[in-house]
């Protein structure tokens, strides 16, 4: 861990009003938003405020933290080549420092943003008389740093590995794994049906176990309420997170561009 | 600093490079040997009444709400919700305390058709997947509906604000 690299991370992450403004509408006043309405008007809970509390949310929030911050500046910065100064004012630091230092940063934000707008949407469920022990409160907080952990792996072997193959990789595993977010896994009722209709159906079911399978390949995470509860311990589950941290963050040192790192020397 | 001094900036850490293999290996070790369909033993300790053997008079003398369960045999996540979301014991716990469980099988697909209790039951809840819980009062009227084979916590909380309003 970097001290000076952690310090300019956070400040770029901080003192960003646009990227705040973006953290503060869709990471609390839309959840918040959605959470008092519920209960105000006696309507259910949707997929879609269940997944802004969860991990979507968690990402969304780390989308908007970690955009531009890959060489440690913030967007006024950038184009001016001050996203190098950290690495400058810093040295020497190894590839491993910077990359753990960015990781842990990207987390501690992210995972803190996450857990107190969860913490509050829970209180504003107990003040509606909704029942929510401490309990399972501390399990939806560390939750949210779980997920604030994988997710910023994730970004930070997304930001450092710049070949356009990757990218295009990244955003397409992005995307198919934000597809299996936006519902529960369900089977379509009816009868399986003929012509067209089997095709889509077929179809449907085939897209939606796919991008399944493709997130808990890609982002495999923890329910901390399901694992505290279940009957048998989840082993799988808990090699299969922490493994694909430690992939992440072995690749993101491995890949990183050594002309970036270096600060612009042409080695 | 004088650490940094001796070290190659390129250095990569052997122990996160020995962990990430090792990781690897367990988790191929772990999935070959867990990951495999759940057995059936692992079924939920909630005590579900069939559709043809329940009657609404008996959740209404009880003053208990009518948690429905509909799934069809062939759904996958059926068996997920039944195998790791029903199976928790604060869920099962939950349910068995302030609902009346019933279990509504879907059987079109097997048998072309579905009994007429079935079908007008899911007509008047609008099931249009497996599985959907449903909670209902004495009188039928819905009092809530979840899509899907949500998380325990999901579904924990679906039946506890449920279980909350009917106290």
């Amino acid at each position: 861990m970097n001290n000076g690299i952690l310090k300019f991370t956070l400040l770029s992450a901080c003192l960003d009003k646009i990227k705040l403004s973006y953290i503060i509408l869709l990471g609390f006043v839309v959840p918040i938003g959605m959470k008092l309405v519920t209960y105000m008007h006696g309507a259910e809970e949707s997929q879609t405020f269940e997944m802004l509390t969860g991990k979507v949310g968690v990402a969304f929030i780390l989308t908007g933290l970690c955009l531009g911050l890959a060489g440690g500046g913030s967007g006024s910065q950038t184009g001016k080549g001050s996203e190098y100064l950290p690495l400058i004012l810093t040295r020497p630091i190894t590839r491993a420092e910077y990359i753990i230092t960015k990781w842990a940063t990207f987390t501690l934000v992210g995972g803190v943003l996450a857990a107190v707008q969860n913490l509050i949407v829970a209180l504003i469920g107990v003040a509606f008389g909704e029942v929510l022990s401490p309990y399972v409160v501390a399990g939806l907080m560390l939750e949210r740093f779980l997920d604030a952990a994988i997710i910023s792996a994730a970004l930070t072997l997304a930001l450092v590995a710049q070949h356009w193959l990757f990218q295009v990789f990244a955003i397409g595993a992005f995307y198919v794994w934000m597809m299996a977010q936006t519902m529960p896994p369900v089977s379509v009722a009816g009868p399986s049906g003929v012509g067209v209709d089997a095709v889509a159906l077929e179809g449907t079911h085939l897209m939606l176990t796919l991008s399944r399978l493709v997130g808990e390949l890609i982002l495999p995470t923890i329910s901390v309420y399901d694992a505290a509860n279940a009957p048998n311990f989840p082993y799988l589950a808990i090699v299969s997170y922490v493994s694909t941290i430690v992939i992440y963050l072995v690749a993101a040192i491995a890949v990183i561009n050594r002309r970036e790192f270096f600060y612009g020397t042409s080695g | 600093m004088a650490r940094a001094a001796e070290t190659s900036t390129t250095y990569m850490p052997r122990a996160l490079l020995v962990a990430a293999i090792v990781l690897i290996v367990a988790r191929v070790a772990v999935w070959a040997a867990t990951g495999q369909p759940d057995s059936p033993s692992q079924v939920s300790s909630i005590r579900w009444t069939a559709l043809e053997d329940f009657k609404e008079k008996e959740a209404a003398t009880r003053g208990k709400l009518v948690l429905y369960k509909f799934c069809a045999a062939w759904s996958d996540p059926c068996e997920r919700l039944e195998s790791e979301v029903l199976i928790n014991h604060k869920v099962s716990d939950l349910a068995n305390s302030d609902f009346m469980p019933v279990s509504v099988t879907d059987r079109l697909r097997e048998d072309g058709k579905n009994t007429e209790q079935t079908a007008d039951l899911q007509k008047r809840y609008h099931v249009f997947a497996f599985p959907t819980l449903v909670i209902a009062d004495a009188s039928g009227n819905t009092k809530g509906m979840l899509v899907g084979c949500s998380s325990s916590l999901a579904t924990y909380r679906f039946l506890a604000r449920a279980a909350q309003t009917n106290r």
